[in-house]
């Protein structure tokens, strides 16, 4: 549909804040929000950077806002992070290498960026050498990898979740799952496991044994909820980095 | 032009001979109102309730105020039929004549209504799609601009509270001027394909082939027997276009059409519905009283709380004290001192016993309708409907659900067992709600075995009103024990598996008083209506077997068996032969020999036990035949019979042989 193609809007934006993180280390600054940003880099974007309040002017500066920071920390770790992947264990070269990094990192999001990270053991540098910024699995210290995507018998009580999928081929089934509000995307909350499983579906509540509990596959809302309070953190990280 | 679809056979219409009339066809989710519009445009009216699927039978009745007949279905999920009650009402859709398509919708869950809305309007049938509940959507903070999606959709949409008559006027304008929606959703292009080789394979249907193409390709493969035939030359050719795609596609068909419904859906919700955050509104004593009643421990206590209210009430009241009232104050003292004093003017001494006799129209059939089971039924009536009104019964099915599972049903066969507890005659209906032909006849047996019907239920609880609370316990353990032990073997022997259990909760709503007493009284009317001329029959029955001497010839005959094996009293034995007409007939006859203290306790026990598993009445029997066969009905009606004797027997031996007393 229309509306959903504004073609390559985000990634542009996207490579625009990834170029001005990078002119920042250049000048051996450290980014952060609030730092003040070469108009060069910006580009002729710089309206639709305002725009999106990634970036915003004062006086005759152009500076990061908290948002603009957390997105460009954002891609840069994605980035980095994918590097490190494709480096240590793709084994790719150089080349090859840079030219998936550059495709990974509009694709993967914080929640798969945490994951990749906790498989490599939290690295702190990307092959060429410069800093990967941390996310919350480092201060954490995670070491397991949580699957990002759970059956809803694996939620607890009260916890809330995206639908990722039904995982069910038999048709009628996905048909009547969907028509009472299991849809793919739809936000649900599991109320209670026992006696049966109960879940709120916008204003659909809906009761269910451990069969259909087991073909419903939910991407838990917690993650999120800690990468959202990751960017009121950024103090910690930058005086940990020095 | 009316052409009979070719689905007749195996999706029969719950009813025939219908006027040649266009009609209007009420369709949509369960529990969204249907029934209540139903009223709404007809006049008539119809039981409404807080659960999904109170209405199993279609319905239909002239519009008051509109050139149609308006018909109304059972609720649907999808156009993808997913339980006998859902073919039927898409089989209506199939049933030619259709004038226009009304819709009902909950406007608080518009995702779910609109991706039916968009199915439907795949048919190219005139659609009018009515948002009710529209008050609470309101409270909850959901704005909805039904002009817009009105719009949007290319049909008329309009917001109506039913329960209070809101909207009517807009309802009938919209009703008056349905259209043909120009919407048309582009599908993945080898699902398209695949939908118009289908179409090419289809003869004439009232509604666009491309739909029932569609409708196939989201099912799964035997759903092209059930609507086409089976073994027919073309379901053979469609069941092979669908596995060559299903094949080409990798992910289930049914997924990749519900997707696309699913994009256009998000888009109209994100153009016509803006919430109001804040103005979010949950009832918190609802809230609570929802986590309570589904809580396995607090749910537990409610559902024992109820049921002793039930007892208080139904048995220790209405059964008790009212009965006691009725039948010495004002049939014994008031009404009948006068007719018995005016016949006995009366030359013919068989005209007189015919009437007031031991066996006569007023002394028996009479008081025993009016004086006994009316005043039980009628309370059972009024905590039923509440309890229908509240939105409690799909929680109790939450509650059971596992229990169910050991004799393989589901939590939804809680609503025709329950339904059981009001008349085993309509929920030998209502098992249509369940999905395979195993859960319908495993719950049609436990229903005819041992679930007692609400005069029944309310004259057992008068009887245990005088033995004690303590043994009634005892009895509906014992019985629960039996049920469950019929319906485990009955699931080892039957093939297949139980299947998923998924279910809807409706908001708990606090009934409305007009309504309860509504239903109470239709209930009642209908009830008295139809039982009176069986008390009548039966005791003419019993007066003529009694004077030609057949009576006596038939107790002596099986004087061995209710005496001997029994242990009960002689007279029983009519008891039981009035059991084969109805239900209740029995239980007013033993309630009224045990308050004469012609059984003791013990024989009251044994003659409830045997009571409440014996045979299901003739009109119960009759659905039981329609609904599953006549093999099936009759073996049920048989192995209930054998059984009951047989276990009241060996309740009576173990009872004597542990010197059990009551």
């Amino acid at each position: 549909m229309e509306e959903i193609c504004r073609p390559c809007s985000r990634e542009d934006l996207e490579e625009i804040l990834e170029e001005i993180w990078t002119t920042l280390e250049l000048k051996n600054e450290i980014p952060a929000s609030g730092a003040r940003i070469p108009t060069a880099a910006a580009g002729d974007k710089l309206e639709v950077l305002v725009s999106e309040g990634l970036v915003r002017q004062q006086d005759k500066d152009v500076i990061l806002t908290d948002e603009g920071f957390r997105k460009a920390k954002e891609i840069i770790r994605s980035h980095r992070l994918a590097e490190r992947l494709l480096h240590d264990v793709l084994d790719l070269q150089s080349e090859e290498m840079e030219r998936s990094a550059c495709r990974y990192e509009h694709m993967l999001g914080t929640e798969a960026a945490d994951s990749v990270c906790i498989l490599l053991g939290h690295p702190r540098t990307c092959p060429h050498g410069k800093a990967i910024p941390p996310g919350d699995c480092c201060e954490a210290g995670e070491t397991t990898l949580r699957p990002l995507v759970v059956p809803l018998t694996e939620l607890d009580s009260g916890e809330t979740a995206t639908v990722a999928y039904v995982g069910t081929r038999d048709n009628a089934r996905l048909s009547y799952l969907t028509s009472l509000g299991v849809m793919t995307g739809r936000p649900v909350q599991l109320v209670q496991r026992h006696p049966s499983y109960i879940v709120k579906i916008d204003e659909t509540t809906v009761a269910f044994d451990d069969a259909i509990a087991r073909e419903i596959f939910v991407r838990p809302a917690h993650r999120k909820r800690q990468a959202a309070k990751g960017a009121g953190r950024r103090f910690r990280w930058r005086n940990g980095r020095g | 032009m009316e052409r009979a679809p070719k689905t007749d056979r195996t999706m029969p219409l719950a009813h025939g001979g219908e006027p040649q009339e266009r009609k209007l066809v009420l369709v949509g989710n369960p529990n969204v109102g249907k029934s209540k519009i139903f009223s709404m445009l007809t006049g008539q009216y119809v039981i409404v309730s807080n659960y999904p699927g109170t209405t199993v039978e279609i319905k239909s009745g002239k519009a008051t105020d509109l050139d149609y007949y308006v018909v109304d279905t059972p609720g649907i999920t999808s156009v993808v039929p997913h339980s006998e009650e859902e073919r039927v009402a898409l089989s209506t859709l199939l049933s030619g004549n259709v004038g226009a398509v009304l819709q009902v919708g909950d406007a608080q869950n518009l995702r779910r209504t609109l991706l039916l809305t968009l199915a439907l309007l795949e048919t190219d049938l005139p659609v009018v799609l009515d948002l009710n509940i529209a008050d609470e959507a309101e409270k909850k903070g959901y704005v909805i601009d039904a002009a817009r999606l009105s719009k949007s959709l290319g049909i008329p949409v309009v917001m109506t509270v039913a329960t209070e008559g809101k909207g009517r006027r807009e309802l009938l304008e919209a009703a008056r001027r349905p259209s043909k929606s120009s919407l048309r959703i582009a599908y993945d292009t080898r699902v398209e394909s695949a939908a118009s080789e289908i179409a090419a394979h289809l003869t004439d249907y009232p509604v666009s082939k491309r739909a029932i193409a569609l409708t196939l390709l989201s099912g799964n493969l035997p759903l092209v027997d059930s609507l086409l035939g089976e073994g027919r030359n073309e379901s053979r050719a469609i069941r092979e276009i669908i596995g060559r795609t299903q094949v080409r596609v990798l992910e289930p068909l049914s997924r990749i059409i519900l997707n696309a419904r699913m994009a256009l859906v998000e888009r109209l919700i994100r153009e016509c519905v803006t919430l109001h955050v804040g103005r979010g509104f949950r009832s918190q004593f609802a809230e609570k009283l929802d986590r309570f009643s589904t809580h396995p421990l607090g749910g537990a206590l409610l559902l024992l709380g109820i049921l002793f209210v039930i007892y208080e009430f139904v048995g220790v009241f209405a059964a008790g004290t009212v009965v006691d009232f009725i039948q010495n104050v004002v049939f014994g003292e008031i009404l009948l001192p006068p007719i018995v004093g005016a016949l006995s003017r009366v030359p013919y001494a068989l005209v007189r016993d015919f009437l007031v006799g031991p066996y006569g129209q007023i002394t028996m059939g009479i008081t025993y309708a009016i004086a006994i089971v009316f005043p039980t039924v009628t309370a059972f009536y009024i905590v039923f409907s509440f309890l229908e009104d509240t939105g409690y019964l799909p929680r109790l099915e939450v509650m059971i659900n596992r229990l169910f599972s050991i004799i393989g049903l589901n939590g939804k066969a809680v609503i025709p067992i329950i339904l059981g507890f009001g008349c085993g005659t309509m929920a030998a209906i209502v098992t249509r709600i369940l999905e395979t032909r195993r859960e319908r006849i495993i719950a049609t047996l436990i229903l005819a075995l041992g679930i007692p019907c609400a005069p029944q239920m309310g004259l057992i609880l008068g009887m245990f009103a005088r033995i004690g609370f303590i043994p009634l316990v005892f009895f509906f353990v014992l019985l629960t024990a039996q049920l469950m032990a019929a319906g485990w073997l009955a699931s080892k022997l039957l093939p297949g598996q139980t299947t998923a259990f998924v279910t809807e909760l409706p908001p708990y709503r606090l009934p409305h008083l007009r309504d309860v007493a509504g239903k109470t009284a239709y209930r009642s009317y209908w009830f008295v209506r139809e039982v009176i001329p069986w008390f009548l029959l039966g005791t003419a029955m019993l007066f003529v077997a009694d004077l030609t001497g057949a009576l006596p010839g038939m107790k002596k005959l099986l004087d061995p068996v209710v005496v001997g094996f029994l242990s009960l009293p002689a007279d029983t034995t009519e008891g039981f032969i009035l059991g084969f007409l109805r239900r209740e007939y029995v239980a007013a006859y033993f309630f009224d020999i045990y308050g004469r203290g012609l059984m003791d306790n013990l024989q009251a026990f044994v003659a409830t036990m045997v009571m409440t598993l014996f045979v299901p009445c003739v009109a119960n029997t009759f659905v039981i035949i329609k609904e599953r066969g006549l093999l099936v009905g009759l073996a049920i009606v048989c192995f209930v019979v054998v059984y009951a004797i047989t276990a009241g027997g060996i309740l009576n031996a173990v009872l004597r042989l542990l010197h059990v007393t009551f």
